[in-house]
C-alpha cells in the first residue's frame, strides 16, 4: 500500500512522521496527568479517554513505521534515534519533557492540547501530508485519517474547556494568556527546523500560517495575545 | 513504626482531627453494657468533663439502654465498673474528670446475674 | 541481488514496540522529576525491563472489544426496561442489595479510575504504566455502566437517587470510602498491593461473585449483564495484581518485608469492608446463593491458600490474622446485620428481621454460632416488634479509628465480649474493633489520627445538626422513605401493588 511512495519521501517520513510516536506518548502522559490531578469529571473523565486515544495514535504511527520497514523494527529504531538526537527534534522533545514536570495541571492541558497539538497536527497532517502527495504518499493520508478526524473532534472539547476557564474571571484570562504566549513561543521556535526539513524554503511561511491560525483560534476563545 | 511520607515534615504537620478542643467544651465518652450485645457496639456521647458521673446512671443509661428487657431488674449497687479497661469504683457525686474519665474514655458496666436475653449475652 | 527476507517479529516483540518502545530516557529533565512518586516508599526496582506483560492489548483492540461489549450490554438494558424487568425480580427486598452496591461499590470504581490514572502517569516502568492506564479506563467504564444499569431501578425504588452525595457522608459508606482514601493517599506500590493484589486478586471473588450470582438468583438480569461485561476486564486486573507482587519480590530482597506488611494490612482492611458483602449474602438476598462462610471457604481458604503457597517461594506468607478472619466468617454477617437493624433509622436501605425459614437456613449454615449467639438476638427483637416496641439504638455507636465500622466485633474465641482495643498516640486515645485494625493504626498513627469519623463529626457540629433529622437532611435521606424497615416502606407498597395487579391479570 505504501509501495508507491518515492524512496526519497520514505526517508522523509521516517524523519518527520515516525518520531511523532514519541510525541504522542508524551501527550498520552500529559492527558493521564490531567486525568489524575484535574478537578471535575467533565475534565478528568474526558482526559482518560484521551490518554487511550493518544496511545492508540502512537501505535498507529508505530505500525506505519513497521510497514515501511517491511515488518521489522529498524525504522522505528532510526526514528527514535532522531527523536533523541537529531537537531530537528530537540526543541519539540524539550518542550514535551518540560511539560512533563509542570505541576499545574491546567497549564499542562493548555500547553499540550491547545498549543502543541494546535501546531503539530495542522503542520504534520495537513501541510506535510499535502507535500507528500507529489511523492506518491496518497496512501499515507488514508493511514493518518484517524488523526485528522480525531483532532477535529478533540479540538472542540479543548476549545470549550479553555473558553469556559477564560470566561470564569479576569485573573484566569490573564494567567491563561500568559501560558499561551509562553508555549506558543516555545513551540513556534521548536517546529522551525521541522518545517524547513520537510518543506524547505516554504517552511517558514507555512509555519507562520499555522501560528496565525492558532492565534485566531486562541483569540476566539478569549485569550489575549 | 512511623509513616513513610513523600512530603518532608509530614508527621509533624498532622492535624489530629478529634482533639478534645474540637468538641466545644465537651469530651467524648463511650459507654458499654457488657454481655448485652443486642446493643451492637459501645455508644458515644459528648459530655462536659465536669458532669457528675451519677448522671450516667440517672439519665443517660436509662434513656439509651432502658428498652432492654434486663434493664428493669438492674441493681446499681451490684454493678461492676471499668474505666479504660481498669476495674473502678466510681464516686457518683464526683465529676467524670475526677473519676478519671477523660476524652475518649471507655466506661464499661457489667451487671452480674443479668447477662442478656435468656442468658445469651444479647 | 534481492536483500535477504526480513525476519518477522513475534507478538511479544511487536507489543513491546507498541508500548515500551515509545518511551525514552528523558534528558532535558531528570527522570526522577518526571516520575517523582515511585521511589519514596522504599520499593527497589533495579530493572524495569524485566517486567513481563501479563496481557498484550493494543488500543485499537481495546476500543473494539469494549465497544462490542457495551453495545450488547445496552441492548440487554433496553430490553430489561421495555419488559419491566424490575417487576420480575424475586422480591423487592432484593433491591436493597443493589442500593448497597450503588452507594458503596460504584463510587469505588470511580475512585479506582482516578487513582489508576495516577499510576498510569507516574509509574516509571512502561508495562505496568500502560496496564494502569487501561485499568483506569476500565474502572471509569464500569462506574458508568453500573450507574446506567442501576438508574433503571432508581425510577421505581427509593434510596438510589443521592448515591454520590451519600457516599461522601453516610456512616457506613465511610467504610468503603475510607478504605479507598487510604489506598489513594498511599504511594503507588502500596496502591498496587492494596487494590490490584489484595482486593482485585485475593478478595475480588468475594465481592463480585456474591453480587452477580445474587443478581442471577434473584432475577436481576440487568445487573448480571454488567457483571459479565466487566468480567474480561477483571481478569486483566487480577493478572496485573499478581504480576506486580511477583515483580516487586523478584526485583530486590529488601522489598519483601515492605510488601508483606502491605499484604497484611490490606487483607485485613479488605476483610472488614467485605463484611458488608457478607451481610448482603446472608441476610439481604430473598433467594440465597451460598452463605458467606461457604464463600469464604471456597474463595479465601482454598483459593487463597493455594495462592499463598505459590507465593511462599518468594518468602511471602499468608496474611497476618487470616485465621481470625476465617473464624469471623461465621460471625461477621450476623454482627453487621444487627448493626443495620438497630440503626435502620440512619440507613439508606431497608432492613428486616429474618423469617423462620431464614433463621433455620442461618442455623444450618453457621452451626457453631448462630443458635447460640445470634438467633436469641433476633428472637428478642422479634418479640419486641410484636409488642410494638421495635428495638432502635438511639445513641451513636463507637467507631473503629481504622475501618470506621461501629465497634461491634467480638473477641476472637469469645463471641460474648466486644473485642475492644486501644492505643495512645501523642496523648490522644484511639479505639479499634480488632487487633488487625490496631496494628494498622500503630504502624502509621500519623495517617489514621486524621480519620474522619462521622460520630465525632456530628459532635463537632459538622453534619447539619445534632438531631437525627438534621443529619438525615445532611445525608440527603428522606425520613420514612429511604430509611427504616422494609415493612411499611413505599418500596413495599409499590411492590405489593405490582403483585396484586399481576394476580388480577392472571385471574
Amino acid at each position: 500500500m505504501l509501495a508507491n511512495i518515492d524512496e526519497e519521501w520514505r526517508e522523509m517520513i521516517v524523519k518527520y512522521l515516525i518520531p511523532l510516536r514519541h510525541y504522542e506518548w508524551g501527550a498520552n502522559m500529559n492527558a493521564c496527568a490531567v486525568s489524575d490531578a484535574g478537578y471535575g469529571a467533565a475534565l478528568t473523565s474526558a482526559m482518560i479517554f484521551t490518554t487511550g486515544d493518544r496511545l492508540g495514535i502512537a501505535q498507529i504511527l508505530s505500525r506505519i513505521g513497521i510497514v515501511l520497514s517491511e515488518g521489522d523494527a529498524e525504522l522505528l529504531g532510526r526514528a527514535k534515534q532522531a527523536w533523541m538526537e537529531a537537531d530537528a527534534w530537540q526543541g519539540v522533545r524539550k518542550a514535551i519533557e518540560d511539560s512533563l514536570v509542570e505541576k499545574d495541571w491546567f497549564e499542562v492541558l493548555l500547553a499540550q492540547f491547545l498549543v502543541m497539538d494546535g501546531m503539530v497536527y495542522p503542520l504534520v497532517y495537513k501541510h506535510f501530508d499535502t507535500a507528500g502527495q507529489k511523492h506518491g504518499a496518497a496512501a499515507l493520508s488514508i493511514l493518518c485519517e484517524f488523526m485528522v478526524d480525531w483532532s477535529a473532534e478533540h479540538n472542540r472539547w479543548v476549545d470549550a474547556v479553555v473558553k469556559t476557564a477564560v470566561k470564569e474571571s479576569d485573573e484566569n484570562r490573564v494567567l491563561l494568556s500568559d501560558w499561551y504566549g509562553k508555549w506558543r513561543s516555545i513551540m513556534s521556535e521548536a517546529l522551525q527546523p521541522q518545517a524547513a526539513m520537510v518543506l524547505g524554503d516554504g517552511g517558514e511561511a507555512v509555519l507562520n500560517e499555522v501560528c496565525e491560525q492558532l492565534d485566531a483560534r486562541a483569540s476566539k476563545l478569549g485569550l489575549t495575545l | 513504626m512511623a509513616v513513610v511520607a513523600l512530603k518532608p515534615g509530614y508527621a509533624d504537620a498532622v492535624e489530629i482531627r478529634d482533639r478534645k478542643e474540637n468538641f466545644h467544651g465537651n469530651q467524648v465518652v463511650y459507654l458499654h453494657w457488657e454481655e448485652h450485645l443486642s446493643f451492637c457496639a459501645a455508644t458515644a456521647f459528648p459530655l462536659p468533663p465536669e458532669m457528675p458521673l451519677g448522671a450516667l446512671t440517672e439519665k443517660l443509661i436509662p434513656q439509651f439502654y432502658g428498652m432492654h428487657p434486663d434493664f428493669k431488674s438492674l441493681d446499681w449497687n451490684s454493678v461492676e465498673w471499668k474505666i479504660d479497661g481498669e476495674p473502678a469504683t466510681p464516686d457518683m457525686s464526683k465529676s467524670l474528670a475526677e473519676n478519671g474519665v477523660g476524652h475518649k474514655s471507655l466506661v464499661c458496666f457489667r451487671t452480674p446475674g443479668l447477662n442478656g436475653y435468656k442468658g445469651s449475652c444479647s | 541481488m534481492t536483500p535477504p527476507r526480513k525476519k518477522k517479529m513475534n507478538l511479544k516483540q511487536r507489543y513491546a514496540l507498541m508500548t515500551r518502545g515509545l518511551d525514552w530516557e528523558t534528558s532535558y529533565q531528570k527522570m526522577d522529576d518526571v516520575f517523582p512518586y515511585d521511589t519514596f516508599e522504599g520499593i527497589k526496582i533495579t530493572d524495569w525491563s524485566k517486567w513481563e506483560d501479563p496481557f498484550r492489548l493494543t488500543m485499537d483492540a481495546y476500543w473494539k472489544y469494549q465497544g462490542e461489549k457495551e453495545r450488547k450490554l445496552y441492548a440487554v438494558l433496553d430490553s430489561f426496561a421495555q419488559n419491566n424487568g424490575q417487576q420480575g425480580i424475586s422480591d423487592a427486598r432484593y433491591v436493597n442489595a443493589i442500593k448497597l452496591f450503588l452507594t458503596g461499590v460504584t463510587p469505588l470504581e470511580y475512585q479506582a479510575h482516578r487513582h489508576f490514572a495516577h499510576l498510569g502517569r507516574h509509574i516509571r516502568g512502561v508495562g505496568p504504566r500502560v496496564a494502569a492506564q487501561m485499568q483506569s479506563l476500565d474502572e471509569l467504564r464500569h462506574a458508568q455502566t453500573q450507574i446506567h444499569t442501576i438508574s433503571h431501578y432508581n425510577k421505581y425504588f427509593d434510596g438510589f437517587a443521592e448515591f454520590p452525595h451519600m457516599h461522601d457522608r453516610v456512616w457506613y459508606l465511610s467504610v468503603p470510602k475510607s478504605f479507598f482514601d487510604d489506598a489513594c493517599s498511599a504511594g503507588p506500590f502500596e496502591f498496587f498491593t492494596a487494590i490490584s493484589f489484595a482486593f482485585e486478586y485475593v478478595l475480588t471473588n468475594l465481592l463480585f461473585v456474591p453480587f452477580m450470582s445474587g443478581a442471577a438468583y434473584n432475577g436481576d438480569l440487568a445487573t448480571v449483564t454488567f457483571g459479565f461485561s466487566a468480567q474480561s476486564d477483571e481478569a486483566r486486573h487480577m493478572t496485573l495484581g499478581i504480576e506486580v507482587i511477583k515483580f516487586m519480590l523478584e526485583q530486590h530482597p529488601d522489598n519483601l518485608p515492605i510488601v508483606q506488611k502491605w499484604v497484611d494490612k490490606w487483607f485485613w482492611r479488605g476483610h472488614k469492608v467485605l463484611g458488608l458483602v457478607a451481610m448482603m449474602m446472608d441476610y439481604m438476598l430473598p433467594k440465597r446463593i451460598m452463605s458467606w462462610k461457604e464463600a469464604w471457604e471456597i474463595y479465601f481458604t482454598e483459593a487463597g491458600g493455594a495462592l499463598f503457597e505459590d507465593l511462599s517461594r518468594y518468602g511471602l506468607r499468608v496474611p497476618k490474622y487470616a485465621d481470625i478472619a476465617t473464624d469471623e466468617a461465621e460471625h461477621i454477617s450476623h454482627q453487621n446485620w444487627a448493626i443495620f437493624y438497630q440503626y435502620t433509622q440512619a440507613a439508606g436501605f431497608h432492613t428486616w428481621l429474618p423469617n423462620d425459614e431464614e433463621l433455620d437456613w442461618l442455623s444450618e449454615k453457621c452451626p457453631n454460632t448462630f443458635d447460640k449467639y445470634y438467633r436469641p438476638r433476633f428472637e428478642m427483637w422479634r418479640e419486641m416488634e410484636a409488642k410494638g416496641e421495635r428495638f432502635y439504638n438511639n445513641a451513636l455507636p463507637q467507631l473503629c479509628q481504622t475501618c470506621q465500622i461501629p465497634m461491634g466485633y467480638t473477641e476472637p474465641g469469645d463471641p460474648t465480649k466486644i473485642g475492644f482495643r486501644s492505643s495512645v498516640y501523642k496523648d490522644e486515645r484511639y479505639h479499634f474493633c480488632s487487633q488487625g485494625c490496631k496494628d494498622i493504626f500503630d504502624d502509621e498513627p500519623e495517617k489514621f489520627s486524621q480519620a474522619w469519623l462521622l460520630v465525632h463529626q456530628i459532635f463537632q457540629g459538622n453534619c447539619g445538626g445534632a438531631d437525627l433529622s438534621d443529619v438525615l437532611k445532611w445525608y440527603h435521606m428522606d425520613q420514612g422513605i429511604d430509611n427504616m424497615d422494609y415493612t411499611g416502606s413505599p418500596d413495599q407498597k409499590q411492590w405489593d401493588a405490582w403483585q396484586a395487579a399481576r394476580k388480577k391479570v392472571a385471574g
